[in-house]
């Protein structure tokens, strides 16, 4: 809908507000164009957002909504408690916008943090103990098409990721999961599993490390 | 030169500190590692990005009708839990008076509203589960009072800042000092100019936070207070 978009945005989005890939050797992964069907990349979405400006933070609410809701339903399970930390999570995002540093990663993976941290605190403190994640099984569903303005070459990568996840023995797995996705500690996930807090320890951090090795190779 | 075993010991904690899951002590330790090894920096940078771009494999899913609106006519106010309890408690604040003395700041009960703001303190702290209601002196470089910090230790936590002399106009940072040394935004462009007044939900616990600081535009101290007795 471009005709909806103001003319002085689609003229500050033609600035490259983020460098392309390969050409900064230093972070391809960070650094690849996001560019959108209405021509605004995330970033200038953003700026629109925490300027205040109206029509630029509907679309910003609009492009984010369903992965925000959708992270933080996996993780509190129940959907008033979601609808809530989804909009506390794009109040913080308008209150943060700011502060925003895309050295340390896209928007998409910005917000979502921010989603992740609410709704664990949501979910401890209505003290739901995720004996059987909702997210695990959330992610077992094929993932979806990449809705338009999203960046087509992160969700290859995200793609080989989410595979990379599915090969992971299944302790693993679930141990990496209850700490991204639940914010639970090796200690925690030790208590709730019988498992020895060694063994959680390794468990995590052999399959961090594993994710990580089979992006490189797939870089290749 | 890096120290290979510290090294080794930051490898073995850094995916808890990328996945937000690690302890105080252990995040502590890991970050004022990697301040000075760019290799486990890197490292940590790299687990970071990982554990982030776990959270986008959640499928999407669509929220209930009339989100949008919800979200936006939200937009332009403070979060609405931490609003409800600091109106109330702003209430109460204004029979405080503030003491300053050499070591911090000390509370005491203005005269012969005693009575009444203590059992108001009392039924606010009960409403939002908390445990106690402090206030700092806020200073300038100089040492001079100009404002104060009220800290509400309760669920959540949250602090007030308030400026009593008129600040430069222009955007300021708010930052909490951590026990552990680390610093935390708690929020950028802040118009204290207009407002005289900002508060937010704080990510620690109030008796956790050392020093508040507000930085300029140019990221320079301009007020400080000092969280502690
Ligand atoms: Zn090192």
């Amino acid at each position: 809908m471009p005709a909806t978009v103001p003319h002085r945005l689609r003229e500050s989005a033609r600035r490259p507000a983020v460098r392309r890939l390969g050409r900064d050797p230093l972070n391809p992964w960070q650094l690849l164009v996001r560019t959108t069907s209405v021509g605004l990349s995330d970033e200038s979405l953003l700026a629109g957002l925490a300027s205040a400006d109206p029509d630029t933070a509907a679309a910003f609410v609009r492009r984010f909504q369903g992965r925000v809701f959708g992270l933080a339903y996996a993780i509190v399970g129940d959907r008033e408690v979601a609808t809530e930390v989804a909009q506390e999570a794009f109040v913080r995002a308008w209150r943060h916008g700011a502060v925003y540093d895309a050295r340390r990663g896209t928007v998409a993976t910005w917000l979502l943090t921010i989603t992740r941290n609410l709704a664990v605190d949501a979910a401890r403190l209505r003290r739901a103990v995720p004996v059987d994640p909702m997210v695990l099984s959330a992610l077992e569903l094929p993932s979806s098409d990449p809705a338009p303005g999203e960046d087509v070459v992160s969700a290859a990568e995200l793609d080989r990721l989410r595979r990379a996840l599915d090969r992971l023995p299944a302790a693993q797995r679930r141990c990496l999961l209850l700490s991204v996705f639940h914010g639970l500690s090796g200690r925690e996930i030790s208590e709730l599993d019988g498992v020895p807090l060694g063994t959680v320890k390794t468990r995590i951090r052999t399959a961090l490390l594993t994710l990580r090795s089979s992006l490189d190779v797939s870089d290749d | 030169m890096t120290d290979s075993r510290r090294c080794a010991e930051v490898r073995e904690l850094a995916h808890e500190v990328a996945l937000g899951v690690a302890s105080v002590e252990d995040r502590a330790f890991v970050l004022g590692h990697v301040a000075s090894c760019a290799d486990c920096r890197d490292h940590l940078a790299e687990l970071s990005t990982l554990a982030d771009d776990l959270l986008t494999l959640v499928p999407q899913a669509e929220p209930p009708t009339g989100f949008e609106t919800a979200v936006l006519g939200r937009l332009g106010g403070p979060a609405v839990p931490v609003r409800r309890a600091w109106r109330r408690l702003l209430g109460l604040a204004a029979a405080l008076l503030l003491v300053g003395s050499a070591s911090g700041g000390a509370v005491y009960w203005s005269g012969h509203e005693d009575r009444e703001a203590a059992a108001g303190l009392r039924s606010s702290l009960q409403t939002a589960n908390g445990q106690y209601f402090v206030a700092f002196a806020l200073r300038d470089l100089g040492g001079v009072q100009r404002g104060a910090v009220f800290g509400y230790q309760g669920d959540p936590a949250w602090m007030f800042v308030t400026v009593t002399e008129v600040l430069p106009p222009g955007r300021y940072a708010v930052e909490l000092v951590i026990r552990d040394g680390t610093s935390q935004l708690l929020a950028a462009g802040v118009d204290l100019t207009r407002s005289r007044g900002w508060g937010a939900a704080i990510p620690v616990a109030v008796h956790d936070a050392r020093l508040l600081r507000i930085l300029d535009g140019d990221g320079r101290l301009v007020l400080s207070a000092r969280l502690t007795r």
